[in-house]
């Protein structure tokens, strides 16, 4: 059943409709799930809002195939991301990761693959807006690779 | 030969050009990397070729890819997802 679904939303995540549909999973004794929330704090600099930019086309395209490297790689069953984008504020939720597998620590790796590889890999953008009224396209990462 | 490509922007390119896409008069054999030159000189982009990414068409490629004129075309500075 080993299944992958992404999406990138421009509306608040409904982390517990996406909690509360998980599909059956009756061989999947293992659940984990990750989400990044928006911190009021970065490099020392107080963080008032974000906002994410997402080139949707590839942006998806990136994060599937992130997702079947995992289950590739690690034997999960089904993996979700849903990714925003948009004006955030603090505390919001701006990924959330969700991971079935039949035990624990496969589900636990993957969900650890699939948030760094994605912070490397995937064209999506983040403005911070600082509690000083200055503004900032932030860079988490170096975006190359072997091309 | 003259022709021309679609280029989309996003992110801080998207700020400095003013414009999320803009069709680009090109050389047919123009290479992705000889446009990025030309369009961080004319805008004043800040990142070097080296930081940039490029997609054609909504996939990655080289930066050497060879234009030949109507591809889509996204250069992509760092990413910051998560």
């Amino acid at each position: 059943m080993a299944s992958v679904e992404c999406a990138i939303v421009d509306k608040s995540l409904d982390v517990v409709g996406l909690r509360e549909s998980l599909p059956p999973h009756a061989d999947c004794g293992g659940y984990v799930c990750f989400e990044g929330h928006v911190r009021d704090i970065n490099h020392g600099r107080k963080v008032a809002r974000l906002e994410y930019e997402a080139y949707d086309a590839l942006a998806l395209k990136e994060m599937r195939r992130i997702c079947e490297e995992a289950v590739e790689t690690f034997g999960v069953n089904w993996v979700r991301v849903h990714h925003r984008t948009g004006m955030l504020t603090i505390e919001e939720p701006a990924v959330m990761v969700q991971i079935l597998s039949r035990h624990r620590a496969e589900a636990f790796d993957a969900c650890r693959y699939i948030m760094n590889e994605l912070k490397e890999r995937v064209p999506i953008w983040k403005k911070e807006f600082y509690a000083d009224g200055t503004t900032n396209w932030t860079r988490c990462s170096h975006a190359h690779m072997n091309y | 030969m003259q022709t021309k490509v679609n280029v989309q922007y996003f992110a801080q390119l998207r700020e400095l050009a003013g414009a999320s896409a803009c069709d680009i008069a090109i050389e047919s054999g123009e290479t992705a990397a000889q446009l990025y030159l030309r369009l961080a000189e004319q805008h004043g982009f800040p990142l070097s070729l080296s930081d940039i990414r490029v997609a054609i068409n909504d996939e990655f490629t080289s930066t050497d890819y060879p234009l030949t004129g109507g591809e889509r075309v996204v250069f992509i500075p760092p990413v910051a997802g998560g």
